[in-house]
């Protein structure tokens, strides 16, 4: 279908994209980034802004940089850049593992790091990316700029800390230590679909032993959320194929997954039990 | 599609019966209520404008209530349409007090969800109307306690 | 709600195309009918099958997730400019002489996808064209002889054809 009537609004400068959304966010605004959830909804009239302020053209959000321990990525970098970024590949190889299971290459380039995690679909995977690495999201509004933790930042099914009249930014990942292991495992009917579900984990060991465990999973429940009760049972422990099935099964009792045309709840809790087993296989092979 | 759930109120059952059945806390529970009134005896009309994020759409809603066996069941029947589809279900309540002054309502809803909402939105269909629910029945736990409070 | 149209213009196979749009028009629907250059599709319109995919400034995009304003003053290149002077292109010939299409109708978005895939990766495996076209819907083919006439369209490469379109699109180094 075609999408409904709207007035469409092209600021050059953040200040000028954060006073249209101040001024129109109430009238049924909304900020158009790279388009590709956004726009399937309007074609498909589930959305219609009644304004479109396209932040495409705001130069001063395309950027990738490092900033100490911190990788700060401007609002509108497009996923084909983080996928081909060398300071990424480098600092955060999470990050650009995750980047290659979005969709596919066109979709990548258009849609952005900052759209994809303001529009939070739960089955979306920069979410959980950020999600597992502790990110930082900057919002700007019309009284200023504040940061907000992640896991303050996604709060439930397609919806996030933001105001309305607030503009999302800028994402920060941490850096990622060199002797981390990690891993992302993902389970679609075919390859570039939105997750079923998805895990990610992250180890830092001594000699075997867990020193931290980070574990995260997408698409069993309304948000992306860090199984902390299986990071619990990690966390100071020899990492043995038993205590990985333990985790799996912790993981899995904090889903609230919902049955849907492409799984049952059942599917997914099971799915969550396998991906975060597989995910610290995976992760524990990586270790430095 | 069928959705059922527990809330728990901080109430005794005569007080969340009460209140229930009272349309002007409906009026103030009902997420996006843009319009409410009484048009017959335990039967309202409402629009209202419901959704996520930028998925929303406008409802005009027949709802009655019936059933009644106060203060321990009722049900309700809705009727809704708007622009993304159409809404028509049934839901029962049964209020259950396991503590003096906790009130718990237990409720199973069977609905039939057509038109655009229910082809094309399938994915996000039953996270908005988990969400939905919930936000009415917080709305209802305030309008509890601002009745608790009021007497 | 009643919305005044917007000038809007851009390049489209090296040429100059101007428009009056409303702004909810898509890009694809500004190709097909204000610059009548019907060879992209669309297929679904909610970017999931790759019918209407279009370069923009040298990047596929769905020209379907578009909307035409936002191509105001850029690069387009679309199917119609891959033949040049009525001779088909190495990767066009690629296709024809491995039966790469049967009805045609994902056939212009998987051309250009398969000119980004084979710019970025000059000798992909199979498995690297499989990936590379996977935004791409197929109903007739397959894929098997999609994935053998862009394996062949690299070979035309490596053995010195050129393909016209990406010196036009790329710059002279291609």
């Amino acid at each position: 279908m075609k999408p409904a009537q709207f007035e469409y609004l092209a600021p050059a400068t953040v200040d000028e994209a954060v006073a249209l959304l101040n001024q129109y966010a109430e009238d049924d605004g909304k900020i158009l980034a790279g388009g590709q959830s956004l726009v399937p909804l309007m074609n498909f009239r589930l959305a219609r802004p009644k304004w479109l302020i396209d932040i495409n053209g705001i130069e001063a959000l395309d950027y990738i940089r490092e900033d100490g321990d911190w990788l700060a990525i401007g609002a509108i970098t497009r996923e084909r850049d983080i996928e081909r970024s060398a300071l990424i590949a480098d600092k955060c190889p999470l990050l650009q593992e995750v980047t290659r299971w979005i969709g596919h290459v066109t979709i990548r380039n258009r849609g952005t790091v900052g759209g994809c995690i303001a529009h939070n679909d739960p089955t979306a995977e920069y979410p959980l990316a950020a999600m597992l690495l502790g990110a930082e999201i900057t919002a700007r509004g019309p009284s200023g700029a504040r940061t907000i933790p992640i896991d303050e930042f996604l709060v439930t099914y397609l919806t996030t800390a933001l105001e309305p009249n607030e503009l999302l930014t800028e994402v920060r990942f941490p850096v990622m230590e060199s002797t981390t292991g990690w891993a992302f495992q993902e389970f679609a009917r075919r390859h570039g679909d939105f997750a079923i579900v998805e895990a990610g984990a992250l180890l830092q060991m001594d000699n075997g032993t867990v020193r931290e465990a980070r574990i995260a999973i997408g698409g069993a429940g309304p948000v992306a959320f860090r199984a902390t009760e299986a990071e619990a049972v990690l966390r100071g422990e020899k990492l043995t194929d038993e205590l990985i099935a333990e985790a799996g099964e912790k993981a899995g009792g904090m889903t609230e997954p919902e049955s849907d045309v492409h799984a049952s709840a059942e599917y997914r809790t099971h799915l969550a039990k396998v991906l975060t087993r597989r995910a610290l296989k995976e992760a524990q092979a990586r270790v430095r | 599609m069928k959705l059922d759930g527990t809330y728990t109120f901080d109430a005794p059952r005569e007080v969340v019966w009460h209140t229930l059945q009272d349309p002007q806390a409906l009026r103030n529970s009902i997420p996006g209520v843009e319009e409410f009134n009484e048009i017959g005896p335990d039967e309202y009309q409402a629009r209202m404008k419901i959704g996520v994020a930028s998925i929303k759409g406008t409802y005009l809603a027949k709802i009655r209530v019936f059933d009644k066996q106060p203060p321990t069941h009722y049900k309700l029947g809705i009727d809704a349409n708007g622009t993304p589809g159409f809404v028509r279900g049934e839901g029962a309540f049964d209020l259950i007090e396991e503590q003096p002054g906790k009130t718990t309502v237990k409720w199973e809803a069977d609905a039939q969800v057509g038109g655009l909402v229910a082809g094309v939105g399938q994915r996000m269909l039953s996270g908005v109307a988990k969400m939905t629910v919930g936000q009415l029945w917080k709305a209802m736990a305030g309008q509890i306690k601002e009745k608790q409070a009021a007497s | 709600m009643s919305v005044k149209k917007v000038a809007v213009s851009m390049s489209i196979n090296g040429q100059e195309y101007e428009g009056l749009v409303e702004p909810r028009k898509l890009l694809v629907d500004f190709i097909r009918e204000d610059a009548a250059l019907t060879g992209t599709h669309i297929g679904c319109e909610h970017g999931v099958c790759g019918a209407c995919t279009v370069l923009m400034d040298g990047e596929t995009i769905r020209s379907c997730l578009t909307f035409a304003i936002q191509a105001q003053g850029k690069q387009l290149w679309t199917v119609e400019g891959l033949a040049e002077n009525g001779k088909l292109s190495p990767l066009q010939n690629a296709f024809w002489e491995n039966h790469g299409l049967q009805c045609g109708f994902c056939t212009p978005g998987i051309l250009m996808a398969a000119l980004e895939l084979l710019r970025d990766n000059p000798s992909p495996s199979d498995r690297e064209i499989r990936e590379g076209i996977s935004g791409n819907l197929c109903r007739c083919t397959g894929y098997k002889n999609i994935v053998k006439s862009i394996a062949a369209a690299a070979e035309k490469y490596q053995a010195g054809e050129k393909e016209p379109v990406v010196a036009k699109v790329w710059g002279a180094s291609g």
